[in-house]
């Protein structure tokens, strides 16, 4: 899967905790999931958690947190679906 | 997460529990002017409430993580006069809940720092830095396995629904509760009978209910799920105490 692939995806699974639908249209790897977005920050665990399902990955504790940005999460996918 | 806090904030809650019982009486006074003389609230059956409450916190019993719904500025200091009488607490300190307020709203002041101290208060920073939302766990996990109680509003703040909010609450209960194998929840559901939605304060003159259950979330999951399994069911028994409330109303 490249780079847009996962991007896509992560958006898609990303956009049912967003309330700045309006952001999430114009939305880049820079894109910052709870400032820009407005998520939920509780709903970043939900988030977290649909992507291990979504990817058929597992993300530790460590790699969640770094997810900050729509870039960091397609990175930590990416990154989990390399070593997988 | 392992229950195990460093000797310094053993000590420092040590302290805290020390100079909150020994200003207690000061504080709980104070509390109960406020309480059934400015705001003018009363509680239906009280006596029925406390000696529930007192049945279940006597004798040897597993620790217990007391969650509440929440509506109101002041619902801590509610549950607290609701639970037992002044003496009951001072005969059995670890009876009166620790209280885990949010650092942003209570730190500002002097004053409010020296009355969370010795209200029995931790902060906590939601959405903070992992570490020190670990070191607040950490906490929490060493004054429930120490016996005491420590109450909780596990959907995070308060309802902006006025009813309890079963989509949008944090999983933190489910991680203390992780932390802190064989706990036990005592879920109570409290409410004043003109309470609408939310609100600063009660409505003057209002007659609280207080409900409680308790109950052992159980969970087959690890790690975040776990966490989030077992908040859910915390949740949701705070939903069915809910439910029956106001079936009982009708």
């Amino acid at each position: 899967m490249d780079r847009k692939e996962t991007f896509d995806k992560v958006v898609e699974i990303i956009r049912p905790f967003v309330k700045n639908q309006e952001a999430l249209a114009e939305a880049n790897e820079k894109t910052r999931i709870l400032d820009d977005l407005q998520v939920n920050s509780a709903r970043l665990v939900d988030i977290v958690l649909d992507f291990e399902d979504r990817f058929g990955i597992e993300i530790d504790d460590e790699s969640a947190d770094r997810v900050q940005t729509i870039g960091d999460a397609v990175a930590v996918v990416q990154e989990k679906l390399t070593s997988g | 997460l392992e229950p195990v806090l460093p000797p310094r904030d053993r000590l420092q809650l040590t302290l805290q529990r020390q100079a909150s019982y020994f200003f207690f009486p000061f504080l709980a006074t104070g509390a109960l002017v406020w309480l059934k003389g400015v705001w003018r609230l009363s509680l239906r059956d009280p006596s029925g409430v406390r000696s529930r409450f007192a049945r279940m916190v006597d004798g040897d019993r597993p620790p217990l993580l007391v969650c509440s719904n929440h509506l109101t500025l002041v619902d801590s200091m509610i549950l607290a006069w609701a639970l037992s009488p002044l003496r009951g607490y001072l005969l059995r300190f670890s009876s009166l809940p620790w209280n885990v307020p949010e650092k942003a709203n209570f730190s500002g002041t002097l004053f409010w720092n020296v009355t969370a101290f010795l209200g029995k208060c931790v902060y906590v920073t939601r959405g903070g830095p992992r570490e020190e939302v670990r070191h607040t766990l950490l906490k929490l996990a060493h004054l429930l396995q120490a016996g005491e109680l420590v109450s909780i509003f596990p959907e995070g703040g308060r309802s902006r629904t006025g009813r309890v909010d079963t989509e949008n609450f944090g999983y933190g209960v489910g991680q203390l509760l992780q932390a802190v194998p064989g706990a036990e929840v005592l879920c109570v559901y409290l409410r004043g009978k003109q309470q609408g939605g939310y609100s600063d304060y009660p409505e003057r003159g209002d007659e609280y209910e207080v409900r409680l259950e308790r109950f052992r979330p159980r969970t087959e999951q690890g790690g975040l799920r776990g966490a989030r399994d077992l908040a859910t069911q915390v949740i949701d028994k705070l939903a069915d105490m809910e439910r029956q409330y106001f079936a009982d109303r009708q």
